[in-house]
């Protein structure tokens, strides 16, 4: 789920430390302009899925940013929902509380639960 | 997507997206870069700023920007030229003199945010209540609706940006 762009060039800048730059140079393509539309906001999710190469469905969230509000998602969490529509597991707020390895271990449990 | 185990994929919707921040891990001995922002924190420069001098490489942001902004090529990048709104061209123009330069981008801007860091609170659905609903769209142009999946398969949900 693309949500709001954390750190565009309007915006949050990651800012340096001990001279390095934690983040873009125009030669990485990671400097880009915060999406004002979401044709904008679209084609950068786009640009992010191929970068990342994760072979999954990006979805965009609106432009009053709904779903980010809704699940308090910024600036990246993770959920597992059951086939019920209900919420199985909520993980931290990131990029601190961003756990892949939690989230194995919620979907490892749940495949035995299910019998797999 | 190392960390996906055996036996899960028939069992799930792989519903939605990644970020390419996510799943970073702090580098050791670097802090992060997040600043605490409150209302009256915000464009409030760090005393004692030292001038710009000649010999400070370019600032990345500000190469970006000139190479795609700086029509005219005289080291300013004005309001027309920059065309992305008022909005954003104030949140480039860090002290507030009506044009976008090299010195907004000086080290005594370093770590002073542009804008609030808004973050939608601390709370979302707690386990074991109802995920809220919703229909979006895909990169691919196609309409996604969560409720499309009730009943169906557990789906992980993913939340995250491109930076």
């Amino acid at each position: 789920m693309y949500l709001h762009e954390a750190h565009p060039v309007d915006g949050v800048l990651p800012e340096r430390h001990d001279g390095n730059w934690l983040m873009g140079t125009p030669e990485r393509g990671l400097l880009v302009e915060d999406p004002q539309t979401l044709a904008e906001r679209t084609a950068l999710a786009r640009h992010c899925q191929e970068q990342m190469q994760l072979g999954i469905p990006f979805l965009v969230d609106t432009m009053d940013d709904a779903v980010n509000r809704a699940y308090a998602a910024w600036p990246d969490r993770l959920y597992v929902l059951d086939a019920d529509g209900s919420v199985v597991y909520r993980g931290g707020k990131g990029p601190m509380g961003f756990r892949p390895d939690e989230l194995a271990g919620v979907l490892t449990e749940m495949a035995e639960f299910y019998g797999r | 997507m190392s960390h996906r185990p055996r036996g899960v994929g028939a069992a799930l919707v792989w519903l939605v997206a990644a970020s390419a921040c996510g799943g970073r891990r702090p580098v050791e001995g670097v802090a992060e870069p997040r600043v605490e922002v409150s209302a009256e924190s915000i464009r409030t420069p760090p005393p004692a700023a030292e001038p710009p001098t000649g010999a400070e490489p370019l600032h990345p942001v500000w190469r970006f920007l000139t190479e795609k902004y700086d029509a005219d090529r005289d080291g300013r990048i004005t309001a027309a030229e920059y065309g992305r709104g008022e909005a954003s061209y104030a949140r480039l123009d860090a002290d507030q003199d009506g044009l976008v330069s090299a010195a907004d981008f000086a080290p005594e801007w370093t770590g002073v945010p542009r804008v609030e860091d808004f973050r939608y609170g601390e709370g979302g659905p707690e386990e074991g209540a109802p995920a809220p609903g919703f229909t979006l769209t895909t990169t691919d142009g196609a309409t996604v609706a969560l409720a499309d999946y009730q009943g169906e398969k557990p789906v992980v949900l993913v939340f995250g940006s491109f930076t």
